[in-house]
């Protein structure tokens, strides 16, 4: 199955066009990466109306290679700055930076690019071979099952984010509540569109994405302030035999990808857990662990290794059950679907070249990666220069004219505008922003199983109950919401039963 | 000054908490009047459109009136952590008056930017937002801020009405490529 997609694929993209954009997103995602306040998934958000008009694997490629480029190209202002470009980062200063200290940062920052695109391959590895066999399980679920499904993908995201439970759940369901708006998918009534013909078709995911993520972040930025600041970097190139250090570091490659696909195919928990797990393991696991955080170059190779396995790993809920792990992958999934294919079996079942067309785009983005990662890495430290005040107009005309391009509609600016003025109120008031999408995305597939489940049963509700398997990952929901949102002392009783 | 921060904190999360209490009451008001109008607020599954907002909307005034217990229990002050910039960090002087000036400047151009665009059309329009844009974020050199915006609206444009086809607004001057 896995190489029979593979195959199939292989017509897809392997052509010039396909190839030559998935370096060039590549590219892309590594300077965004490297730019403090970015990232990947403003990267997919900015880049996803230039995909649409893109052939679906070319585009898909251009999107995850910005995935795979974005999600290592935070090092290199971590190693060279002590700011990490992306919170995936973070742990790497940890060695990272006490190594370009000592004037070590070539070989840091070719560690660095050389582990993560080994650990992107190794992802890439269990994402060809683990999720068609999870499409093929996932094949077996009914409605209830999937509306489960949706369900623990939206609660897992809120119960492992840092922010509020609750308020994570606020946010999902306003998530859903967007999703719902416009023509029933079973009646023919229309819902919440105000006698708008703009709101007929609901809000577009890619106007709410980008006002949400990418105009809340630039007046944030913009309040900041530093708007004028010019890091001083010195300029370096990153060192091929850096690459020895990391191949001779197989054992913590391997153990820390392993850590990586897991966290990240985990919903909600993602790739800075995955990271400072991975530190923390090697660690533990080191001869000489005191040498950590002084400049060990394992450090670099375990929380790289780890955070790049991890979109590998994001990718196998996400294309096999249509449950993203995180907004990031939420994204893509948006993306996928606007360019016509349906994550879930069903992509497994009936569109196996487009699913072997992506693999091999993730694929190829961790062989770009590692190439044009180390070759351009001076550019990388050059473009740490450029000062806020060069970028925020920059980014701002790309988000309106991006965001105008899918419809040729100004009613779209003034809802990316409206959801620029949300995301900008829940960041200030600690609410998380990717239930929101997550919630939009999921909105429909979970209402549309939720219906048809009572349309089988006869409107009784005890099918959710009476089917084992919907059953369980209900009662895992619900035990998750209970156990982060009752108060400590109401679950005192647990807490007895296992000291018991 | 603490003090004042957090009762000014706590305001702001009973507004966010309103907000929500609010769209519930929008969801209600909708499912029992709109919804009723085109006789697709009961029956079974099928045919029943405010089954699922319904449902979302009472679990929202759940979650809701469990933010407003958290928010009124005697000690229970709301998080103070600074937000997050996707993550990445905090703002370190969000208090600066000139930059929330800066930024409340610059969503001003951006309403004015939107209002125009369709009717001057986007060759006219952007260039010019673009250069106030980079003056208000502090490019003090005119000549140097209308270059930037040229350059980079012209970019932008090359990227996507020559590149992808896409036909950005020519307004009533009818300038396009």
């Amino acid at each position: 199955m896995a190489f029979d997609s593979l195959i199939a694929g292989a017509g897809l993209f392997f052509t010039p066009y396909a190839l030559l954009l998935t370096a060039a997103g590549c590219l892309l995602g590594l300077v965004i990466g490297v730019l403090p306040g970015l990232g990947p998934l403003m990267g997919i958000i900015l880049l996803t109306p230039v995909a649409l008009y893109l052939p679906p694997v070319a585009g898909m490629g251009m999107l995850i290679a910005i995935f795979v480029g974005g999600s290592a190209g935070g090092a290199v202002s971590a190693i060279l700055l002590r700011i990490p470009g992306t919170p995936l980062a973070a742990a790497t200063l940890l060695d990272g930076y006490p190594m370009a200290q000592k004037g070590r940062a070539p070989e840091a920052i070719g560690i660095a690019i050389s582990a993560s695109a080994l650990g992107g391959l190794l992802g890439g590895v269990f994402l060809i071979f683990l999720s068609p066999l999870l499409a093929d399980v996932a094949l077996r679920f009914g409605p209830p099952e999937y509306f489960a499904l949706t369900l623990l993908g939206l609660v897992s995201i809120t119960v492992i984010s840092k922010e509020s439970t609750s308020k994570g759940l606020m946010v999902g369901i306003v998530g859903m509540l967007i999703s719902t708006i416009g023509m029933d998918q079973f009646a023919s009534a229309y819902r919440f569109t105000f006698d708008l013909p703009q709101m007929l078709g609901g809000f577009n995911i890619v106007a709410m994405v980008v006002g949400l993520f990418a105009l809340s972040e630039m007046f944030l930025q913009i309040e900041q302030g530093g708007l004028d600041r010019r890091s001083k970097v010195e300029v370096v190139r990153a060192s091929w035999r850096a690459i020895g250090t990391t191949l001779r570091s197989w054992v913590n490659v391997v153990r820390s990808s392993l850590i990586g696909i897991f966290f990240g195919a985990l919903p909600g928990a993602g790739g800075v857990i995955a990271s400072f797990t991975s530190y923390a393991v090697a660690k533990a696991v080191a001869r000489d662990p005191e040498t950590y955080g002084t400049g060990n170059p394992e450090g670099v190779v375990a929380t790289e290794s780890a955070n790049n396995a991890c979109c590998g790993g994001t990718l196998i809920p996400t294309l096999a059950l249509a449950i993203p792990g995180d907004a990031t992958s939420a994204v893509l999934m948006g993306a996928l679907i606007l360019v016509g294919f349906f994550p879930g079996p069903e992509l497994f079942e009936n569109h196996v070249d487009v699913v072997g067309g992506i693999f091999l785009a993730y694929i190829a983005a961790n062989v770009f990666l590692f190439v044009l990662g180390i070759l351009f890495t001076p550019i990388f430290a050059s473009i740490l220069k450029i000062r806020k005040k060069h970028l925020i107009p920059i980014v701002t005309l790309l988000s309106v004219i991006g965001v105008y391009a899918i419809q040729g509609s100004t009613f779209d600016l003034w809802v990316m505008l409206a959801f620029g003025g949300l995301g900008y109120v829940f960041r200030r008031f600690d609410y998380p922003l990717a239930p929101l999408v997550i919630g939009a995305v999921l909105g429909p597939i979970c209402e549309n199983n939720f219906r048809r489940s009572l349309v089988l049963s006869a409107d009784d509700y005890g099918i959710f109950i009476d089917r084992p398997i919907c059953a369980t990952i209900l009662a895992i929901s619900a035990l998750a919401i209970a156990l982060t949102l009752l108060p400590a002392r109401s679950l005192g009783w647990l807490k007895r039963g296992e000291a018991a | 000054m603490a003090d004042k921060d957090t009762r000014r904190r706590r305001v702001g999360e009973a507004g966010v908490v309103l907000g929500f209490l609010a769209l519930a009451g929008l969801v209600f008001q909708q499912t029992r009047t709109s919804f009723v109008e085109q006789g697709a607020a009961s029956g079974g599954a099928m045919y029943n459109a405010a089954l699922f907002p319904e449902l979302l909307g009472w679990s929202l005034l759940l979650l809701a009136a469990i933010q407003v217990f958290r928010l009124l229990r005697p000690g229970g002050q709301p998080a103070a952590d600074p937000p997050q910039l996707a993550g990445v960090a905090a703002p370190e002087d969000t208090g600066d008056r000139r930059s929330l000036r800066q930024a409340l400047v610059c969503l001003a151009l951006f309403v004015v930017y939107l209002l125009l665009l369709r009717p001057v059309g986007y060759h006219l329009a952007t260039p010019v937002f673009m250069a106030a844009c980079y003056y208000v974020l502090g490019t003090r050199n005119i000549v140097v801020a209308l270059l930037l915006a040229i350059a980079t609206s012209l970019a932008m444009s090359f990227v996507f009405e020559y590149w992808m086809n896409v036909i950005l607004p020519v307004g009533r001057f009818g300038i396009g490529f």
